[in-house]
């Protein structure tokens, strides 16, 4: 029984700082502007050691628990910002050969449905990031891989298809699995949270439309949900047993209510420049790498 | 001791007291038991929970409660539920009456009722709902005319649990017909042994009888009962209501649930091609679980914890029918009997304590913050 689903200080700490970092450097514009370039350097990152937060206390790192990185990573998420900022923090917590390494990291992960050994790589396009050929073995290796072309599919997550995949030590993946999770539940709560502020201003029929009863309780319905998402990723990082079936469902709801946002935003939600797309093409391939990490 | 090994142990005792304090015959023989007995097992339950120690585990003890946290109110009724513990028929009292006068009641009607209710002698009933007044519940008609010393209450209530056993009721009704809509009704502890009321059992789909219709004719309610100020009955009302939704309710409802979901997936659904319905099933039902206790870390905030807990009336009564549908739909004859009521039975779960309708409503506009 647990006393407390609560992140720890540092949890709580990184994440209202991350969001305030967030929250500077794209000063207020909408996903659109930013999801396609680089919107928060690298050296941002680094400098503020945001990639050693869940490094080890006794290897100087910020000593984060899974738990705390399930808060950190919906931080991330709501923002959808270009950046291998997760994988990086997961790969410096498992990996002493990425500790030593400094600059963006990834992985290669299986990928469902051929069997010619390829991987998906997030931010494989990203220049100078390494990937690890592994991660939790006793020497792990990093590629910086070629340029290579990235599947526009994507735009926020840049991910190549590389011709090998990265062995990840078992423990290590269900950690993984469970940050991306999170980061997909952060990414659902943001659209449900700019669901309701649009429902709340867009007028129809001379009335804002969230005070009809097929917008409100619809919308009543996505906050539910995304509080179930989020619990399930809670779930996910304090009970390995359950952390694969609680990360699919937590995945799966999000991306019901990222179709329900469109839906809340009419016309409007189907545009290009309304952006509510990236959000949603980030969490189908982020689906597609948690399937890849689980056998 | 850690706020976890203090936990532990308070978790330890109630569960060894509950295996030696449920009566073997509630445990072994319930079905076989006739209303009357039911009845008799759950009153003797309220005053062994409180010659134990668990009556109210969350009221402050100058009230005759034990004055620990919500935390350990939801941990022992899971636990209860779990050692298949009889549910008291004091639990109007406990889960409405008590709360309600905590917040909104006198310290003289605190100091009357409170200590009855603990200590399982006096059985509450409510009296809100009426044929006009479901979801629109501010539209009580029941009127409440001003008389020498109180009040003479005539109308008709409808939808109360425990009628007949009840010594007193919380009511709702209209003091005025001229203030308007939200500010006319009033909130009274009645005297239900009296002979202004009537009552009239009610035969449900089930064929069974767990409510009745209440007839009040000049019942009388002392101005001493009358709690907090003339007119302010909806706002106390919501109080009352907000208690009946939260997360005690919702861990006792996860334990029945589980019980009817365990039966299913080891019995009923076994060599069938509803593995994957059930899983997802399952999965559902452990997250009303974690929900609860997520939401405990916020019970010092209203609105936080308000955030957390407003959904989870309509998680674990969708999905309590969902189970039932499902496990009605796949024959299995070991378990036709009970499938079959609990089928019937749950349509209910989705209606009371306020349509899911009403409470998206809620969640909507309170939550939300949305227009109306």
């Amino acid at each position: 029984m647990t006393a407390t689903m609560l992140p720890t200080e540092v949890g709580q700490m990184s994440a209202v700082a991350l969001a305030e970092i967030i929250e500077r450097s794209i000063d207020g514009n909408p996903v659109a502007d930013y999801a396609e370039r680089e919107s928060l350097a690298w050296s941002v990152i680094e400098d503020g050691g945001w990639d050693c937060i869940a490094v080890a206390e006794e290897f100087d790192g910020g000593g984060a628990s899974l738990r705390d990185l399930v808060e950190v990573a919906q931080v991330w998420g709501a923002a959808n910002i270009p950046q291998p900022l997760l994988e990086t923090i997961w790969a410096k917590r498992w990996s002493a050969q990425a500790r030593e390494r400094s600059g963006p990291m990834s992985v290669s992960v299986r990928r469902l449905g051929v069997s010619d050994g390829s991987g998906l790589a997030p931010f494989a396009a990203l220049a100078a990031t390494g990937i690890a050929r592994s991660i939790g073995a006793a020497t792990d290796e990093f590629d910086v891989a070629p340029l290579g072309e990235a599947d526009a599919f994507t735009p926020a997550l840049r991910p190549s298809v590389l011709p090998w995949t990265t062995k990840i030590e078992a423990e290590a993946a269900r950690e993984l699995g469970v940050i991306w999770a999170a980061e997909v539940v952060g990414a659902a709560q943001k659209l449900v949270d700019l669901s309701v502020a649009y429902a709340k201003t867009r007028e129809q029929f001379g009335k804002p439309i969230g005070s009809f009863q097929a917008i409100k309780h619809r919308l009543a319905d996505m906050h539910s949900q995304a509080q179930y998402a989020q619990t399930a990723v809670i779930w996910a990082s304090l009970e390995p047993t359950n952390s694969q079936r609680a990360c699919h469902y937590a995945v799966g709801i999000s991306i019901s209510l990222a179709e329900q946002s469109i839906q809340i935003h009419g016309g409007m939600g189907f545009t290009w420049e309304m952006g509510l797309h990236y959000y949603l093409r980030t969490m189908l391939t982020r689906r597609e790498l948690i399937a890849g990490l689980w056998p | 001791m850690t706020p976890l090994d203090h936990q532990q142990s308070f978790l330890e005792g109630a569960r060894a007291w509950l295996s030696t304090s449920v009566p073997d015959r509630w445990r072994q023989e319930r079905g076989a038991l006739s209303e009357d007995e039911i009845v008799e097992i759950r009153h003797e339950w309220d005053r062994r929970l409180f010659a134990g120690g668990y009556s109210g585990l969350s009221i402050p003890t100058v009230y005759g409660g034990q004055g620990l946290g919500l935390r350990q109110e939801v941990l022992f009724h899971e636990a209860a539920a779990q050692a298949h513990a009889p549910e008291g028929i004091g639990r109007i009292g406990k889960i409405l009456t008590v709360p309600t006068l905590v917040a909104h009641g006198s310290e003289e009607q605190r100091a009357k009722y409170i200590p009855g209710i603990m200590a399982g002698t006096e059985v509450w009933c409510q009296a809100f709902s009426e044929p006009g007044a479901g979801s629109d519940l501010a539209n009580v008609a029941t009127f409440a005319r001003k008389t020498e010393g109180g009040y003479l209450v005539t109308g008709q209530k409808i939808w109360t649990s425990f009628a007949q056993y009840a010594e007193r009721a919380i009511l709702l009704a209209k003091t005025s017909q001229t203030d308007p809509r939200y500010r006319n009704l009033s909130f009274f502890l009645l005297d239900m042994k009296q002979p202004g009321i009537a009552l009239r059992t009610i035969r449900q789909i089930s064929d069974t009888s767990h409510f009745s219709e209440v007839f009040l004719d000049s019942a009388f309610v002392a101005d001493s009962d009358l709690v907090g100020e003339e007119g302010d009955g909806w706002n106390i009302a919501m109080t009352t209501l907000t208690s009946e939704r939260g997360g005690v309710e919702a861990i006792t409802r996860y334990v029945e649930v589980r019980g009817d979901l365990d039966t299913l997936m080891h019995c009923c659904a076994t060599g069938s091609d509803v593995d994957t319905q059930v899983k997802q099933l399952d999965t559902r039902l452990e997250l009303v679980r974690w929900q609860v206790m997520k939401a405990l870390d916020y019970v010092e905030d209203d609105l936080e914890f308000f955030r957390r807990t407003c959904m989870l009336k309509i998680m674990w009564s969708e999905l309590w029918q969902e189970v039932t549908q499902l496990a009605v739909s796949l024959n299995c004859r070991a378990h036709q009997e009970h499938w079959r009521n609990q089928y019937l039975e749950t349509r209910a779960v989705s209606i009371y304590s306020g349509s899911n309708e009403i409470q998206r409503n809620i969640i909507g506009d309170r939550v939300l913050g949305l227009p109306r």
